[in-house]
Formats: structure tokens, C-alpha cells, sequence
């Protein structure tokens, strides 16, 4: 455990240093003899916040930030406060949508295993289906017809709608998991077991069987669950929130080397996290060795 | 074996929570417009295509209009426009000229009214102090007439520039007195003082013995009162974020009745529907259909600026560009293209300092629209048939560039010419060759009003290429569209000092009647406005005729909280 724990967070600095290493070196192309002189101070900004050929460049921006100074240009760059305000939106969201989608799934699988009717049975066959056959920006697009965009002011209301949006696809994903999981299960001995002991069908569900179909899900969902932390640009940019989706899309289009480094790093330092926390839920669920 | 459900719970379910769902976002959606009931109440939302990329005014570049929109509201200088856009006296309470005719030396008295958003009073130092930081701006140009400025600039960073510094032509003689001493007269120096916010002055009680990163956090951090204003607003809060600004009156402006007591700037590109889902309350009438749809909410204001249509004279000999100029039928152009369209006759706007009364006789220099003269100069140059290429933006502006450029193909074809349009994204990069000239024969440009002088407003066609002249911040094409003639009256124009407002009028008409008649290197075609809708709470939100949001004067017919 302690192993895979340490060489979990070494996956942290190795990203980050690769970012870094391919961030400098990437040429800036220029369209215009006008904008040479803005890709000369872009460049010379890249060398001043990474430093090429330093070994430990990745760790300028995070300096920087602990100074209290900004990244990218400095009126407009983004400064610690900014960065966790954008972090923290979306992981409102991400969390949110989380709750969401895992909520979806287990009904689902229970509603699932539990219905007989034709239409239903029809229904929940078909309804994963169709939100895999629907482009993920369609869900934020129906939400934003009524809902608006967040422009000015408090940006909850937004953020839910955007975890809506965003959890639809992960819930449907989820459903499916559980639902087979669960399944499999139900056909085991010690399903039946219960059930010759007398215990409701819910019961028997809920107490034992789920727990058990739960591991599956957590094997597939680590990769899931981070992109619903992070990913959930497309939502963010339909709702108008500028949170860590769009701030490393920015970084990335604006060419902001040291944004685009502090944002990998972030997106790597919660992948670990997530896996640790999946890891450790398992251990507690299943606790044999 | 688990019994089957007699009903089909999930579908049901499902289906009710999906007509729910329907139903509420149908009243949600539903667009509905709550006025404020009462001043205190009272928030002004406008979205706007892009906010303010810094607070720091004295460092700010003026390739950013929003800047300019909050600047004049944060921000107060030695001069301002009144409401009859003429020139007077802001913060300060006189002005003492060394020689009234040609003025090099300006001495400003202080009001004594006038406090920072803190309550501190404005002192002469507090211009020294932003001045000084100008220097080191994106805009130190503008102070380049300045006794000093030239020599401080030109020097590295090292101890001779802060020597240097010492030397610059402005001090404060007291707390309450300010001295600027220029190089030589300059009739525009004034109309800087009021329109470039570099000029604007930072506070020195609060900044003295600050580090520039100090500083700099000074100007990035709102919310604390930070930083502080003049002017009748003061930043509450800059989300970097959200990329929106809010601004709330400033306590220690002078009380203006009624005044609006929030604003709320943010971007959006869908300003026209939020207005029309009562989210903002303001709305710029910008794209053709929306400009018509509105008759009876649309209002506007006429600017300062003036379209045209520019003519390379590398490619064209001079009788073509003569038939050109001859063959544009202004008031056609703009038939159904907008709801007015002001037809131009000269290259100085109506209103603008400088420009000749109309029916004023020197006007009969310029070319009549006379176009069987015009197919005639065509066919004896020998140009009938040759196809021409006529560049204009096609992104998105106020400005209906695309039906504009398809009316002047339609009447250049009646005098033999053939034009082709190329819309772009950049013009500089479409029209300059690798050597910095003119690639295309035709192009559209607006040139505006930074501050009402003829020598900004011709500013485009100085002669480019010479270092010496600071504000030849044009490219290329237009600066060298210009022949020997206009370069011969611009050099003459430079070493001649600025006396006195008629001798400007007629340079400025000089400088017309060789770009438009002699040389023929651009038509006028129209006087732009901007269309606009607004609340009727709201009075006094209007577009000044430099085409940024003013809102100086803004206030609300709503009832006071007893």
C-alpha cells in the first residue's frame, strides 16, 4: 500500500517536469509580421517562469504563486486567489455531478434488477444508449435555454445546472457498470443464501449484493471521476463559468506555458488522489488482503 | 424469483420528471424585466465585448477600449470635455500660460475640492507621481513633447535615466500647484491632458515608498477600497475570473441627484438577447437586422470619426483614383445599410474643430460625384475592365463593411472598373507586402477622434518610417499612401510651431484638399454613429463621440428612499 501510495505521488513531479520540458520547446508560430514582437516577449516570458534547460522549471510558477505574484501577463494573469476560485468552481461542479451521477447509477442498477415490466426493462436498455448517441454539449445547451449563463454575481446556480450537464453522460456510464455488476452478482450462492433465509429482496440488494457489485464500479470509474473534477470545460464554457477548464483552455490557447504547467500538475495531483481515494474505499468495502 | 411490478414505475417516473423539468424551464424562460423600484436599488448591467485588461491607467495601452470606458469613470485629469464636448478645466482650478498665443509653459492651481475615494485630498505630487510611472508605460509617447521626455527615453535603464528623470519637464511647485513645460507649442497638448489616461494622476499618499510589485498588487487588488478613484465611480470589485468589473459611486465625488449607485460590466456576445431577456440593461445595436428591428427603443449618438475608403497610389495611377473618388455616390452606398447614414463630404467630421462649413467655397476643390467624368478618366488611363481588390474587415464591427464593399463593386462596375472583395481578420497582414507596402488597391478604414484636434485625426496618412515623429503609431498602408505632395505639407506643417485655432483650421483643410482632391488617396464615404438601446430608468447613458460608454453623468428617474 505504502508502495503504490509513493509511487502514486511520483507520477506528480514526473508530469509536471514533462509538461515543462515540452511546453519550452514548442515553436510559436507566426502569421503576421506585426505579432513578432508580441512572440519575442512571449518567449522571453516562458524562459523567465520556466526556465529552459532547468531541471526544476516546473517548480518557478509554484513559486511564483506562493509569493502572492501572478502567472501569465501581469495585470490580467492569475494569481493563487484566482487559481483556486477557478479550481474551486470546478470542483463544485465536478462533485457535484459526481453525487449526481453515482445517485443515478445505483438506482438505475436497483430499478434495473429489481423491474419485470416490459417498458421499463425497454426504457432502461435504451436510455444509456441515447445519452451516449448525444453530444455532451447538448445536455448544457437544453439547461442554458431557460437557465441563462452565469454573468455577473454568485455562480452556484450555474455550477449546478453545469454538473447536471456534465454528470448525464458519467451517470449513464455508471448505470451500465453497476447494473452488470449487480446482476452478476445476484445469480451467486450467497444471494440466494439470504434469500432462503428469509430476507426482503431489497435487503438483500442493499446489504449485500451492492456492496459487492461497488468494487467493480470502483475499478472502472478512477478515470471517470477525474474527468468529471476537471473536464468539465464544455459545460463551463456554455454556462459562462470560468473555472479550471477554462483557465487551462485559455493557458493553452494564450500560450501561457506557466498556467498550462500549473494546471498539469493540478490534473495529475488529482488523478492520484481520486486513485488513492478509490483505493482506500476498496480497502474498507474489501478489506481482505 | 422477484415478482414483476404490475406499472411501469421508472418510465412513468421518468416521463413526469421530463414534462417537470418542461414546464419549469418554460417559466423560467420566460423573459421578463423587473425595473428598480427606487435609486438606492438601482444596478446598471451592461455587457460589453470585452472588460478592462488593467486598473493601472497610468500603464495601460489604449488598444483596449474598455480601459477608457472605466478610466473616465474612476479617473479624473487636468482637463475633461463638458457636455458640449468642449474642452475646460477638471481638477484644475486655473491655468496660467506662459504666453497666451504660444504656450509652452502650463501652470495648473489644484482645486481644492477634489479628493480621492479615501478622502484624501488631490496634491500636485500625485501627478508627478503618475506621470513619472507613465513613463515607463505603454503609452510614454504622448509625454514625448515634453521638455526632457525625448532624452529621458532614448537613455538604458542605468543611473544617467534616473538623472534623466530629474531633468523632465513637469514638477509639482506646491502642494496645490502642477507645472508642465513643453518643448515647443503644441495646440493639441490639452486635448492629451483630457483624452489619454497615461496623463491621469496616481496617489501618492498611498503609493510613496511602495516597490512596483507593490504596486502593481495595489492595482490587482480590489475589494479593499483599492484602487482608489477620482472620478464619480470606484472599483468594488475586478473578477479576473468572471472578467467583470463593479463599479459603485464614489463618496467623495460631488452628489449628483438620482445617481445611478452600481454598475456591473461583464462580457457577453449576446448582449441584444439578455437585453431582450431583461438581464442587462444596456445594449449596442451593432449587427445590420438588430440595428433596424428596434425603431422605436433605438437611439443614437454621432461620433467623431469617419469612414472611408483608401486608395494605394503605388497601384493607381492618379486619374483612376480620381475617377474613384468621382464615381461613389455617397448617399446610395448607404441606402437600407443603416437607419441613418450621415453621406461625407469632407474627411473631418461634422462638429469637429477644423472642418469648412458646408457651402463653403474651398469645398469645390474636391471631386463632384460625376461619374461619366469618371468612366472617361477610366477610359483614357486605360483601366476600363481591369479588376481591382477592395479589403475590409469581416469580423463582426458596428460597421457594415461587407454591404458597403458590395455597393461600391456594384458602382465602380457602372464607370468599367471591376472590383473584387476580400474580407479579412487583419488588415495590416492582408494589405502589407514582406517590404511594408500597399499589396491591394482599395481598402476601407475608420479613422476616429482620440481627442477633437485635426492633428490626430490625420494622424494616419503622417508620413511613416521617420522615428522622429513619436505618434506615427499607424501602419504602413495608409501613412504611405500619401504622395510627395502631402509629405512635402506635412514636413513643412511639423517645423511650423501650432499658433492659434484658425492658422490649425486651415492646415487641417490644406491637408484635406491634397488627400482628398490633389493626391485623391481616399474617399470619404460616411459619418458613423452607434445605435444603442437603454431602460427608460435610466438618463444620461449615452455614447460620447469617441465611441466609448459614458456614463460620467449617468443618473436614474426613480424615486429617493425617504
Amino acid at each position: 500500500m505504502r508502495v503504490r501510495f509513493l509511487r502514486d505521488l511520483a507520477i506528480i513531479p514526473i508530469v509536471a517536469f514533462l509538461v515543462q520540458a515540452l511546453v519550452v520547446r514548442l515553436p510559436v508560430p507566426v502569421s503576421d509580421d506585426a505579432k513578432r514582437p508580441q512572440v519575442v516577449s512571449l518567449q522571453a516570458q516562458m524562459e523567465r517562469d520556466l526556465g529552459k534547460g532547468h531541471a526544476l522549471g516546473f517548480l518557478r510558477p509554484w513559486a511564483k504563486l506562493a509569493r502572492g505574484e501572478p502567472l501569465g501577463n501581469d495585470q490580467q494573469g492569475f494569481d493563487i486567489r484566482d487559481l483556486a476560485a477557478a479550481l474551486g468552481s470546478s470542483l463544485r461542479i465536478g462533485i457535484l455531478g459526481l453525487a449526481l451521477s453515482l445517485g443515478w447509477a445505483y438506482l438505475y442498477a436497483w430499478f434495473r434488477v429489481r423491474t419485470r415490466n416490459p417498458l421499463d426493462r425497454r426504457t432502461l436498455e435504451l436510455l444509456p444508449d441515447l445519452i451516449y448517441a448525444t453530444p455532451p454539449f447538448f445536455f448544457a445547451l437544453v439547461l442554458a435555454i431557460p437557465l441563462g449563463t452565469h454573468l455577473a454575481g454568485s455562480r452556484l446556480p450555474f455550477e449546478a445546472a453545469a454538473a447536471l450537464a456534465t454528470a448525464l453522460p458519467a451517470a449513464a456510464f455508471f448505470g451500465q457498470v453497476l447494473h452488470g455488476a449487480l446482476a452478476h452478482e445476484m445469480g451467486r450462492p450467497y444471494v440466494l443464501t439470504a434469500r432462503a433465509k428469509g430476507l426482503s429482496d431489497d435487503r438483500v440488494i442493499w446489504r449485500h449484493a451492492m456492496p459487492n457489485a461497488t468494487l467493480v464500479l470502483l475499478d472502472g470509474a478512477v478515470p471517470k471521476v477525474t474527468l468529471l473534477l476537471t473536464g468539465s470545460f464544455i459545460a463551463e464554457r456554455v454556462f459562462n463559468i470560468h473555472g479550471f477548464g477554462y483557465l487551462y483552455v485559455y493557458a493553452a490557447e494564450q500560450r501561457q506555458a506557466a498556467l498550462v504547467v500549473v494546471g498539469t500538475t493540478v490534473f495529475a495531483a488529482l488523478l492520484v488522489l481520486v486513485s488513492l481515494a478509490a483505493q482506500a474505499v476498496r480497502t474498507w468495502l474489501d478489506p481482505r488482503p | 424469483m422477484i415478482p414483476p411490478p404490475r406499472t411501469p414505475w421508472f418510465t412513468l417516473g421518468l416521463c413526469g420528471l421530463l414534462a417537470l423539468g418542461l414546464a419549469a424551464g418554460r417559466h423560467i424562460a420566460r423573459p421578463r424585466y423587473a425595473p428598480p423600484t427606487r435609486v438606492e436599488d438601482a444596478v446598471l448591467r451592461i455587457a460589453i465585448n470585452l472588460t478592462p485588461n488593467t486598473l493601472d491607467w497610468n500603464l495601460s495601452s489604449d488598444f483596449s477600449p474598455p480601459n477608457y470606458t472605466v478610466a473616465r469613470a474612476t479617473m479624473r485629469g487636468l482637463y475633461t470635455w463638458n457636455e458640449n464636448q468642449d474642452l475646460v478645466l477638471d481638477v484644475a482650478a486655473s491655468c496660467a500660460l506662459d504666453d497666451p498665443k504660444r504656450p509652452v509653459e502650463y501652470t495648473f492651481r489644484l482645486r481644492d475640492d477634489v479628493f480621492w475615494s479615501d478622502g484624501a485630498p488631490l496634491c500636485a505630487e500625485d501627478f508627478v507621481l503618475g506621470w513619472r510611472r507613465a513613463l515607463e508605460g505603454k503609452e510614454s509617447k504622448y509625454f514625448s513633447d515634453i521638455v526632457g521626455v525625448r532624452d529621458y527615453l532614448a537613455l538604458p535603464p542605468g543611473p544617467p535615466r534616473a538623472a534623466a528623470l530629474a531633468r523632465v519637464g513637469f514638477r509639482a511647485l506646491d502642494a496645490r500647484t502642477f507645472q508642465v513645460r513643453l518643448a515647443a507649442p503644441r495646440t493639441y497638448f490639452p486635448g492629451y491632458l483630457a483624452g489619454v489616461y497615461a496623463f491621469c494622476p496616481a496617489p501618492s499618499h498611498r503609493l510613496r515608498g511602495l516597490t512596483e510589485d507593490q504596486i502593481r498588487a495595489y492595482y490587482r487588488r480590489t475589494g479593499n477600497g483599492d484602487p482608489l478613484a477620482l472620478g464619480p465611480y470606484r472599483i468594488r470589485e475586478w473578477n479576473r475570473l468572471d472578467e467583470s468589473i463593479d463599479l459603485v459611486a464614489n463618496p467623495h465625488y460631488p452628489a449628483l441627484p438620482g445617481r445611478v449607485p452600481r454598475v456591473v460590466l461583464f462580457p457577453s456576445d449576446l448582449a441584444t438577447l439578455l437585453y431582450d431577456q431583461g438581464r442587462v440593461d444596456f445594449n449596442f445595436l451593432d449587427d445590420g437586422p438588430s440595428t433596424f428591428r428596434y425603431p422605436a427603443e433605438r437611439r443614437q449618438a454621432a461620433l467623431w470619426s469617419t469612414f472611408w475608403m483608401g486608395m494605394s497610389t503605388r497601384l493607381l495611377p492618379s486619374d483612376v483614383r480620381r475617377a474613384i473618388a468621382m464615381a461613389l455616390d455617397r448617399a446610395a452606398l448607404g441606402d437600407h445599410v443603416l437607419p441613418r447614414f450621415r453621406a461625407a463630404s469632407q474627411l473631418l467630421p461634422e462638429g469637429f474643430p477644423g472642418r469648412l462649413k458646408d457651402g463653403d467655397p474651398r469645398l469645390k476643390a474636391l471631386p463632384p460625384f460625376d461619374r461619366n467624368e469618371a468612366r472617361r478618366l477610366v477610359a483614357r488611363a486605360g483601366w476600363t475592365g481591369r479588376e481591382l481588390t477592395l479589403v475590409y474587415h469581416e469580423n463582426g464591427t458596428f460597421l457594415p463593411e461587407a454591404a458597403l464593399a458590395e455597393g461600391v463593386r456594384v458602382q465602380l462596375a457602372e464607370v468599367g472598373l471591376r472590383v473584387r472583395l476580400l474580407g479579412t481578420r487583419s488588415m495590416t497582414a492582408e494589405m502589407l507586402t514582406h517590404d511594408r507596402r500597399a499589396r491591394h488597391e482599395l481598402h476601407f478604414r475608420r479613422t476616429g477622434a482620440d481627442f477633437p484636434h485635426p492633428q490626430e485625426f490625420l494622424l494616419p496618412f503622417t508620413y511613416g518610417g521617420d522615428p522622429a515623429q513619436d505618434n506615427a503609431s499607424y501602419t504602413g498602408f495608409e501613412a504611405g499612401g500619401a504622395g510627395p505632395a502631402y509629405r512635402r505639407f506635412e514636413r513643412e506643417a511639423q517645423a511650423t510651431a501650432e499658433v492659434d485655432a484658425s492658422s490649425l483650421a486651415d492646415r487641417a483643410w490644406e491637408a484635406q484638399r491634397i488627400l482628398l482632391a490633389e493626391e485623391a488617396v481616399l474617399v470619404p464615404l460616411f459619418y458613423p454613429d452607434r445605435y444603442f438601446r437603454t431602460r427608460p430608468w435610466l438618463r444620461e447613458l449615452t455614447i460620447d463621440p469617441f465611441n466609448f460608454i459614458d456614463f460620467t453623468r449617468l443618473t436614474c428617474s426613480l424615486p429617493v428612499k425617504p
